[in-house]
């Protein structure tokens, strides 16, 4: 009944967002009472950007590997609580990185911009990971209405983080949990890193708007 | 001072004010009341001098013989009571606005109520047929984007589209299950599960042959139905729906092995390459991958070679099975509108492989492919999805649409969109990211079928996607 009488505004006519294809698969198994799964893990970040969601953001060019400079930024990122902007990342049941979703560049790639997140590829040298779904739980980020308690929740242990928008960047990034932002496995990100070196050396040129 | 306008047209005598008024106030005598603006006639002490005799502060310029005198100060009064009629004129305007919208609204209700209860009256008349579907939502209804927004948020209309839309997605989910589920009901037949699984029961099936003649006859027909019921719904699907073994003899024949599918035409061309590269250059997988497409205009015979050409190039690829599949010689696209990301579905049933990781072309492989396929949970169910990232919101999440489909969720589902403590916790909009889905089709091949025909459904696609805005 409630449902009906806020439905009469019909709010999601007036959203931006679209679903898209995503929630249809699941949606279509329950509807049969197929069994299916999810992934244990939540998904994670990777990339090589961290920020304090101000003024300090760090991003590591595609030639910068673990070096004793990286592991630095690295280790200050993670005692401060910087959060770690990159691609959606996705894990295997051990909570070990497996794949990446959304492309090679910090943002989705928009040949019209200069700037350097939508010019350069992304540096897949960190991540962080989503927590377990089985054993952690997720804080509730509206409680005490005040941003600044994220870095609370997502030092706590067995939390799940909370995403958070980088404005200056217009990137969604993801504050460190109890587990911090940990390196990418040395041959795992050099594999990578050809990855988005081939896709860089690919891309049609002549969409590059000066 | 408002008294005073009310002053203006009055010609009655003092005498019957000054009763009045003496009246009214009998009962709080000696209580300076500064709201009630009355003379203070109640109080005792001015009872004698006739009525507001002395300094008043308030009445002025209303002598005792209650004619009103103008005066220059007083001009300013008139002014301003100029401008309150204005005000007073707006909020009439306005609320007369309010109402005819109101009346809008609740007509636009009513209309639809009635309506609704004269086509039920209307379907209970009418013979009950398996290959109707009454509801459909009127998708050329919805306003468009280029509508400015408080006039898309407040048409009264969308009481109408949202109900519409509730009973259509009601209606078909009952239809799913009727059509492929298990049902509860064991005197129906699982008859998606007998039709359209040839791989996993084709050892049941033979053990039905020995049954007597008239049996016989009766499964040709439930099969005939079946077939007819699937044809009214799936609009999509090509052949001829008479044929015993249709709709699976439009696909291809099924093999036993695991293949990747990957959705992409000439826009995604530059992605393509790069993942075709990172499997068969750098993780020197030999995987077979299958490249489904709408058409010819979508994956264009120019960018086949240069994929080719872009793995000749690059020495140390391993040989691998790379095969492009035309989803139009399998699916008519145009009757259901189907294109871009919605094709991935119908790509699982054109694929003969059976265990397959259908995924976006802007994926990338942080190791070897064949390492999907070990997770645990496909092992345990042959359907494995990945979670999106949680976004809190307040209204119009995922969980709306699915209690619409489904009304008994499962109790992973309930656990899949709500996130925090009992009380503290919150719905996230969106559940699943649909750039990886692994899948075993020969167990889970009726959720791929359901997919389909949800995908299939132009008005409910629209609807829940929000593709009409």
């Amino acid at each position: 009944m409630l449902l009906n009488v806020c439905g009469w505004n019909s709010f999601h006519h007036s959203l931006p967002y679209r679903y898209g294809d995503k929630e249809v698969y699941w949606t279509a198994f329950e509807a049969l009472g197929e069994p299916y799964e999810f992934a244990r893990y939540y998904p994670g970040v990777v990339g090589g950007t961290v920020t304090d969601f101000r003024d300090t953001t760090t991003t590591l060019p595609m030639h910068a590997t673990q070096s004793l400079d990286v592991e630095t930024i690295r280790a200050e990122a993670a005692n401060s609580g910087d959060g770690l902007c990159g691609r959606l990342l996705h894990f295997d049941d051990e909570g070990n990185p497996l794949w990446s979703n959304g492309g090679y560049m910090l943002k989705e790639d928009d040949w019209s911009s200069s700037a350097s997140a939508s010019v350069e590829g992304m540096n897949p040298a960190w991540f962080v990971d989503g927590g377990d779904s089985q054993t952690e739980d997720f804080p509730n980020p509206w409680f005490p209405f005040f941003r600044n308690n994220l870095k609370l929740y997502n030092t706590m242990k067995n939390q799940n983080q909370v995403w958070t928008l980088q404005r200056a960047m217009g990137v969604e990034c993801l504050p460190p949990n109890a587990r911090e932002i940990r390196k990418v496995p040395e041959e795992m990100a050099a594999n990578a890193r050809k990855a988005v070196q081939f896709y860089l050396d690919n891309r049609p040129q002549n969409k590059k708007v000066p | 001072m408002r008294l005073r306008t009310s002053h203006l047209p009055l010609t009655t005598s003092d005498h019957n004010i000054n009763n009045s008024n003496q009246n009214v106030n009998g009962h709080n005598n000696g209580h300076h009341s500064s709201v009630s603006m009355t003379p203070r006639s109640g109080a005792g002490r001015h009872t004698k001098g006739g009525y507001n005799k002395g300094h008043n502060d308030i009445n002025d310029d209303i002598h005792d013989n209650g004619v009103y005198e103008t005066t220059g100060a007083d001009h300013k009064h008139r002014k301003r009571i100029k401008r309150r009629k204005r005000f007073v004129a707006v909020q009439v305007v306005a609320g007369i606005v309010a109402l005819y919208f109101c009346y809008r609204w609740a007509e636009q209700f009513m209309d639809f109520v009635l309506d609704t209860f004269r086509s039920m009256r209307k379907r209970r008349q009418r013979n009950h047929s398996l290959f109707d579907l009454h509801y459909n939502i009127p998708v050329e209804d919805i306003p468009p984007e280029n509508w400015p927004v408080p006039i898309r948020f407040f048409r009264p209309h969308n009481a109408k589209i949202i109900a519409e839309a509730r009973n259509a997605i009601v209606e078909f989910g009952i239809e799913l299950r009727s059509l492929l589920g298990n049902t509860d009901d064991q005197n129906i037949h699982q008859l998606g599960r007998k039709y359209l699984m040839p791989w996993s029961v084709s050892g049941q099936q033979g053990n039905n042959n020995n049954n007597s003649q008239d049996e016989k006859e009766d499964t040709q027909t439930e099969a005939l139905v079946f077939r007819k019921r699937l044809r009214s719904r799936a609009i999509w699907l090509r052949g001829d729906s008479t044929q015993p073994h249709w709709p699976l003899s439009e696909l291809p024949a099924p093999v036993d092995d695991q293949a990747l599918v990957i959705s992409a035409g000439d826009k995604q061309l530059h992605y393509l390459k790069t993942l075709i590269y990172t499997v068969r250059v750098i993780h020197q997988s030999t995987i077979p991958i299958r490249i489904v497409y709408r058409d010819d205009q979508d994956l264009t015979e120019n960018s086949k070679q240069e994929i080719q050409q872009s793995l000749a190039k690059h020495g140390g690829a391993v040989v691998g099975d790379i095969q492009y599949i035309d989803l139009s010689q399998y699916f008519d696209l145009q009757v259901a509108q189907l294109k871009g990301w919605n094709l991935k579905a119908f790509g699982m049933l054109a694929v003969p492989e059976t265990r397959i990781a259908v995924m976006d072309a802007d994926v990338l492989l942080l190791r070897r492919p064949e390492e999907l396929f070990l997770a645990e949970g496909f092992q345990r169910t042959g359907a494995l999805f990945y979670h999106d990232r949680v976004k809190p919101q307040f209204y119009w999440n995922v969980h709306v649409y699915a209690r619409w489909l489904q009304p008994n969720l499962s109790a992973m589902a309930e656990k899949l969109f709500w996130y925090g403590g009992y009380y503290t916790g919150y719905y996230t909009s969106h559940v699943q990211e649909a750039g990886m889905l692994l899948l075993d089709k020969r167990r889970r091949s009726l959720g791929v079928w359901a997919a389909c025909l949800l995908f299939g459904r132009v008005d409910i696609r629209k609807y829940i996607q929000m593709d009409h805005m």
